[in-house]
Parts: C-alpha cells; structure tokens; sequence
C-alpha cells in the first residue's frame, strides 16, 4: 500500500503532457486521461485521491494501461516518477 | 425549428425534410429515421443534394421537442457553412465478416485522414473547436472503432452513437453520402473561431452501496462467467437483492454496472441477458477481466438531465444533437415519463433546434457506454 501514489503518479503524467495548469483545456485533457485509464484497467480512477492506500496491483495496472500507445507516454520515465513517492 | 445557423425537420419522407429544413447554404445533414422508413430513398434524396450527410437508421428520435417511438418517421438537422472552418468525413467497415482489429486499424488511418483533410493536429486539437460525431453500425461492436481513434488522436473530443433498428436485430443501417450499410462514419470539424462547443453525457444512477463486483471469467468480450469467483447470474442477484426467477430486462435496466472516472459521471455497462447456460451474463458493451464494476440503481431521468440542460443553457447553444441510449427511451416509454422529459428540452432549450436517435450504444471521448445520453452544443462566443 502506498498513499495517494496513483494520484501523484497521475499529476507527473499531467506535468509530462503540459496538461497541470490551471486552465479549462488542461481540466478536459485531464478527463479524457481518467476516462481512458478506467477503460483500460476497469478500475474507478475516483478511488484514487491524495490520500487513498494504493495497492501494488492497482499502480502496476495503472502503468501498464499508460504504457499503451493511446496514452503517448513513450519519453516519460515510469521508474523516476514512480521513485518520488 | 430554425435559426440562421441550424435548422431541424420531422416528416415521412426525404423530399418533404429537406423542404422544410430550408436553410441556406448547408454544410451538411444529420438525418435519423425508423426501421421501416424506406432507406434507398432517403439516401438517393440526400445525394442529390450534393450536400455531405450522415445518418442511421434506429429505434427512435428526438427532433426538437418531441420524441418519436414509431418505426417510419425522419428526423433531420442542417448545419450551416457559417459555422465551420473545416469538415471532413470517412468511413469503416464494420460488418460481423471484418476482424476486430482490421476495424481498429482502419479507423485509426480514417481518423488522421480526415485530420489531415480539415487541418486538425490530432496531438494537440484546439479542445473549444475540434471535434468528431461517430455514427456506428450497431449491430457490431463499436469498442473497437473507438480504440482505434483514440490511439489516433486520444485528445479528440468525440460523440456518437450506434445505429439502432427493430428488436430482431436483423437490419441497422448507417448511411453518408460517401457508403451505406454497416459501416461505422466519422464526421471530424472544426468550427470557425467565433463558434465553440459543450460536450458531455448524462446518465441517472445512484450507487447501490455493498462490494464491487469483480469480473473474474470471461467467455468473450460480452460473456460474463465469474464475478467475485462465482457464478456471474448468482454474484449480480446477491447484490441487488433478488431471486434469479426475477432476472429480465426490466431488472438488468433497474440495476446497471459501471465505473467511475472521477469526473463526475459513471460509465455505464448494461446487461443484456442471462447466457444460454444460465450462469454467465450477457452486456451491451465489451468488458475486460479485472474490472471492478459497482452496482447502480436506476433513479429518474427529469433530475440530472435538468441539470445538463441548464448547464447547455448558460451557454447560448444554437444547436443540440443526443446520443441517448434507446434503454433510455424505453425506461422513458414503460415509466410513462415521455412527455415529461421531452418536454424539459422545450422548457431549457425552447429555441434551440435539437436531434437526437436512440443508440445501441453511445459513445464519448473514446468509451463506448449505456444507459447514458452523450451530446454535443454548438454555441456562439
């Protein structure tokens, strides 16, 4: 268990994507990418907030879905952003 | 219903639609109509127009403030030139004989070409004036459109719905002035600068409470087996609370599955049936082993939908078009609640040409969903 891991991880995918500022477009991307990962895994992103209990399974799923092509991620380092938190 | 930019018609024939649609210069046409409406004719009628189209048949529409439950009428939308910098359209095939791969594939290039065509960067689309209808075959899956598009351009905003027909299951066209038959169509636009866009989806459901339901087993992207390590029928009775007997359509309406993104609205799976074997559960849309479904109950439709509508008002929409779930329709139909809904669109929306079918499947952003109203307001700045 890890708190709010998957909601950090999420804010370093925004920070990647230049999609963290505060502004409507980034809201809606940031939308999409919640929508996508819910399909992709089949989890509810709500669950995830600052301070949820992650489970490994539940942020290894996470990143294996945003390792998919859709999702454009192939510059951004799993393993750096994972080691912050 | 007409303003200057959008107008809507309802008739039994395409030469009459067209007349009374009577905008000048359209860009192109969104035509819906019943089972038994006669599908070569509309689609010969729109062609010679020369103007571009896109349309299905289905098991009911919306035209402004009405709905329309029988199985011959026309519903139809013209959009004016004015409102468009760009527009392009390309189909799929999308019959049961095409892998699901081929269409996901396919899809993907139709998506990038039609960017190309109209000058959108699929990477970075402008998010208040880009955007993409999809018109689906319905009696095929629509999961797989959907996932080639969003590997195409994920950041695309896009709103559809899959074509409908008679219960038999048996005919659902989709027509365009470029192929007919079961096909899927996107439609990609870009609206001038002075003009944006809402888009969104509603649907009405409140969380049972209890565990979520894990699906454990599948037989098939549609066949549920286990949830929870059990038997599919007997987890899905325990939780909402009823004998197996009880299982029917009405039940499977009344209590959904779904996820939750976060963004304040669920994405919602139906179930269809009880498999042939009695155990497992059939859905209207393709589930992945894993998934943590919580259960919803169905609660009525006026409230939330108010809410949207009011939302689409504060804007100054000049058009609407729904992709409302024909479950949807039909749990209007059963609850008597026709008219009351119909009639919210003419209380929020009065002046607002509207259009809308009943999909076999409605999508948004990529998800394919049920038991839900997707939709897209074009509004002045």
């Amino acid at each position: 268990m890890s708190r709010g891991k998957v909601h950090e991880l999420l804010n370093e995918v925004y920070q990647y994507k230049n999609i963290n500022s505060d502004n409507g477009y980034a809201e809606a991307k940031q939308r999409i990418i919640r929508i996508r990962l819910s399909l992709a895994t089949g989890i509810s992103m709500k669950k995830f907030t600052p301070d949820s209990d992650d489970s490994d399974s539940d942020v290894e799923r996470i990143v294996s879905a945003l390792k998919g092509e859709e999702f454009g991620l192939q510059g951004f380092s799993f393993a750096d952003a994972l080691k912050k938190y | 219903m007409k303003n200057q930019l959008i107008s809507t018609a309802a008739g039994n024939s395409v030469s009459e639609v067209l007349a009374a649609l009577g905008l000048e210069n359209p860009a192109f046409y969104m035509f819906f109509f019943g089972a038994d409406a006669d599908v070569e004719s509309i689609t010969a009628g729109l062609k010679k127009t020369g103007v571009p189209f896109m349309g299905c048949m289905d098991a009911g529409r919306l035209s402004d403030n009405k709905y329309f439950l029988d199985t011959k009428s026309i519903s139809a939308m013209a959009l004016s030139r004015e409102l468009f910098e760009g527009m392009a359209f390309e189909t799929v095939e999308m019959g049961s004989s095409v892998a699901r791969d081929t269409i996901s594939h396919q899809s993907a290039e139709a998506l990038k070409k039609a960017a190309e065509k109209c000058g959108i960067n699929l990477d970075n689309p402008d998010m208040e004036r880009d955007f993409a209808i999809n018109i689906l075959y319905g009696l095929d899956s629509a999961n797989s459109f959907l996932e080639g598009q969003a590997v195409a351009g994920m950041m695309l905003q896009s709103v559809g719905g899959s074509s409908g027909g008679k219960t038999d299951f048996v005919s659902s066209s989709v027509i365009s002035h470029l192929k007919s038959g079961s096909i899927g169509i996107v439609g990609l636009f870009k609206l001038k600068p002075q003009y944006a866009f809402i888009m969104d989806r509603v649907s009405s459901f409140e969380a049972l409470g209890g565990k979520n339901l894990v699906i454990t087993e599948l037989k098939g992207p549609r066949n549920i087996q286990g949830i929870n390590g059990n038997s599919a029928v007997d987890e899905y009775c325990k939780a909402v609370g009823i004998d197996r007997s009880k299982l029917g359509p009405q039940t499977f309406a009344d209590f959904t599955l779904g996820i939750d993104p976060g963004d304040g609205e669920i994405l919602v799976t139906s179930i269809m049936a009880a498999d042939n074997s009695g155990s497992g559960l059939l859905t209207y849309n393709d589930v992945i082993e894993g998934t943590e479904f919580t259960v919803y109950r169905a609660v009525s439709q006026r409230i939330d939908r108010q809410k949207m509508l009011e939302k689409v008002k504060s804007k100054h929409a000049v058009g609407y078009i729904s992709f409302d779930c024909i479950l949807c329709y039909l749990a209007r139909n059963t609850l008597n609640q026709v008219h009351d809904i119909a009639s919210l669109y003419g209380e929020i929306l009065p002046s607002v040409p509207k259009i809308g079918f009943g999909t076999f499947s409605e999508n948004i952003c990529g998800a394919n969903i049920n038991q839900t109203e997707t939709f897209i307001a074009i509004y002045k700045k």
